[in-house]
């Protein structure tokens, strides 16, 4: 009866220690994950506010480059937000940023330029890694836009002849061409092939038609396959298409874009207004607000592009004649 | 002798429980402190990581005043432009007929959609005005208003600036007032 | 036996103590009394130092429409400047006293910012130098946490020197 019930005692003693040792264990197990969900957000919002410093930064002084330590972290970007993790946080209207979808890597190269269309309307945010090449097809026009590129950029300017003579050097790619040819119709290298879809894309330009078509290359195909095209104003648009590589991303950029330009547009408008009442008396300086009373979407580029035009030349005409000019 | 060995037993028996009564209560005395300690503790940090939390939001909220008061200092709708490139904007100094045709517009009824829509998006709650101290004049533009009733913290941000009359080719001494509620 | 193992149980004691005052210490350091840094008073006082003398060079003067930078190489130099067309020429450091009183006192003087604003003429072959205009408002001398702005507009004889000093 004794040692049985010693028996009892010691095994009675093995299951408390053992219950509370999984309580303590459990409850230190518990703070333990939570702290580093909690680090994980704290990591994911430190990086995102940094983001919109840098965008910030990037609105309000152009043309800087600057290469950014990131985490090895999967920081996905579109047009109206930009995630780290679970954590989102929201681009403003005003805010035009160009990127890949998902930006990975080590460094982070971000890069602003302004845009006016004639005058000043808003600064645009590139964002990209040196992960990228940027293939750019030789012509006039391709070395204009090479030569715009930073220094920072991975970046090369082929001709098309040599295009099939590329090797691979493990870069995604973004091959940028100038009609002549048609990314469908070039002679492309054949490493293509061992590259996953979604890590080569192309853009053509048709400066005639200021247009931009958008590409992706299918291994089934062999080839590039087209997407949809969409129009452009400057070549500030060129580059943010082959930094977004998206027609989806390019678009919803273009239309905050055409969204701004009204804004600021119906400042100069009634600024004008302002000027014809000055003025009235004043023949030689003569003020209109009709170049500004357009439509701003996308339906309506060339009216857009004739406006700038007009505007330039009424412009150009009013510092010939010494008045206040338009912009 | 029997009875007595008995007895003896039962004695220790009882003594033998009465220990371990004693060192199961040592042994729970012991993990209360401990989990009394533990709560201490987890009060203290929570505390610290409230009034941690309650300094990064006020952080937060003086770089938010930083911002908005850059952005409106770069604001094209505002910038003075050089003659030469609409694209050169000059520093630290407003178009004083932009500024005008702006406040005009944040006060049109015409344009709250705008107002509510895009400005709203980059200013939040803030009051940004525009004043001219030399040579002096008591006209002052309000480019945008949006107060919140409820404010908890109030920062407001003063950065002087060139002001440009286009009409007279002259420049005066102004202030831009940017009030960010939060 | 009994007197060993109690002594072993103040010596465990002993370290627990120790552990947990290193780590109340360490706390305290670098998380309790972590510097304080105050991001946007920095930010404000320095665009407030650099902006008010470049906003000041540029602002327009009733004076012949000069600018204030016109007024202030005038002075350093040739003082040829006549503002109410008297006859009488050197208006120059006048029309400067008058407007530098007139834009401090409705900006840093009406925020109850303490500033020190000094205009001085460097000489070129000695070591002198000449004040043109100074300024103050507050404490701003001595060992005081401030945000420094100079600027330089040479002429044709000296340079001329504007620091401003806006103090916290």
């Amino acid at each position: 009866m004794n040692s049985k019930k010693g028996v009892i005692e010691v095994q009675f003693n093995w299951v408390f220690i053992l219950i509370a040792g999984v309580l303590i264990l459990l409850f230190f197990g518990s703070i333990v994950l939570k702290l580093k969900s909690n680090s994980d957000t704290t990591i994911s919002n430190t990086i995102l506010t940094n983001m919109q410093t840098i965008m910030a930064g990037a609105e309000v002084s152009s043309n800087t480059v600057t290469p950014i330590s990131i985490p090895d972290t999967k920081i996905e970007v579109s047009c109206d937000s930009i995630s780290v993790g679970s954590i989102t946080s929201d681009i403003t209207k005003n805010k035009i940023v160009f990127a890949p979808e998902i930006i990975e890597g080590r460094t982070m190269l971000t890069w602003s330029l302004p845009w006016g269309f004639p005058y000043h309307i808003s600064n645009f945010l590139y964002m990209t890694t040196p992960n990228f090449k940027y293939i750019i097809v030789d012509s006039t026009k391709g070395k204009e836009i090479y030569y715009k590129l930073p220094q920072g950029l991975t970046k090369q300017l082929v001709d098309k002849n040599s295009l099939s003579d590329l090797s691979n050097s493990g870069h995604k790619l973004a091959f940028v061409f100038f009609n002549d040819p048609e990314p469908d119709q070039a002679s492309l290298p054949y490493f293509l092939e061992n590259m996953k879809d979604n890590e080569v894309i192309a853009i053509n330009i048709d400066s005639g038609n200021n247009k931009i078509s958008f590409y992706q290359y299918k291994k089934s195909l062999k080839n590039f396959e087209y997407f949809s095209d969409a129009p452009y104003l400057g070549d500030e648009m060129i580059i943010g298409a082959m930094f977004s590589g998206d027609a989806k991303n390019y678009i919803c950029n273009l239309e905050k874009a055409l969204k701004k330009m009204e804004i600021v547009s119906m400042v100069y408008a009634e600024r004008t207004e302002e000027l014809q009442r000055i003025f009235h008396s004043n023949p030689s300086c003569f003020y209109t607000i009709t170049p500004f009373e357009i439509d701003y979407s996308l339906n309506n580029i060339d009216a857009i592009i004739d406006s700038k035009r007009d505007l330039e030349i009424r412009n150009e005409n009013l510092q010939k004649a010494s008045c206040p000019t338009l912009y | 002798m029997k009875i007595c060995k008995k007895l003896h037993a039962q004695h220790y028996i009882k003594m033998k429980n009465k220990k371990a009564q004693i060192k199961m209560f040592e042994t729970i005395a012991v993990l209360l402190i401990f989990f009394v300690l533990v709560g201490f503790g987890l009060i203290f940090y929570m505390k610290f990581m409230r009034t941690s939390i309650e300094d990064t939001g006020e952080h937060q909220f003086d770089l938010k005043a930083i911002q908005t008061a850059q952005l409106v200092s770069f604001l094209p709708e505002l910038q003075c432009t050089s003659p030469t490139s609409a694209n050169i904007v000059i520093d630290d100094c407003f178009d004083v007929l932009k500024v005008k045709a702006l406040a005009n517009i944040s006060k049109e009824p015409a344009y709250e959609r705008i107002n509510n829509e895009y400005y709203f998006d980059s200013f939040g709650y803030s009051k940004i005005y525009i004043e001219n101290i030399y040579p002096y004049s008591p006209e002052n533009w309000i480019v945008y208003e949006r107060t919140l009733p409820n404010k908890k913290f109030q920062s407001s941000t003063k950065v002087p600036v060139s002001l440009y009359y286009p009409v007279t080719n002259s420049y005066s001494f102004g202030v831009l007032t940017v009030e960010v509620y939060g | 036996m009994i007197g060993k193992k109690s002594q072993a149980e103040i010596v465990g004691l002993v370290i627990i103590v120790l552990l947990i005052t290193v780590g109340l210490l360490f706390f305290v350091r670098f998380v309790v009394l972590k510097p304080n840094s105050d991001a946007k008073r920095d930010y404000v006082d320095s665009e407030l130092a650099s902006n008010m003398i470049n906003v000041l060079l540029k602002t327009t003067t009733d004076c012949k429409k000069s600018t204030m930078s016109d007024l202030f190489r005038d002075c350093a130099g040739f003082n040829r400047i006549d503002c109410d067309d008297d006859g009488n020429r050197g208006d120059s450091r006048e029309k400067i006293e008058e407007v530098i009183e007139e834009i401090f006192n409705n900006t840093l003087e009406k925020w109850e910012k303490p500033y020190h604003f000094k205009a001085y003429i460097v000489r070129k072959y000695n070591t002198g130098e000449n004040t043109i205009v100074e300024r103050s408002y507050g404490k701003c001398s001595g060992n005081v946490d401030r945000i420094s702005r100079t600027y330089v507009i040479p002429t044709d004889m000296e340079s001329l020197m504007l620091t401003l000093d806006i103090c916290s």
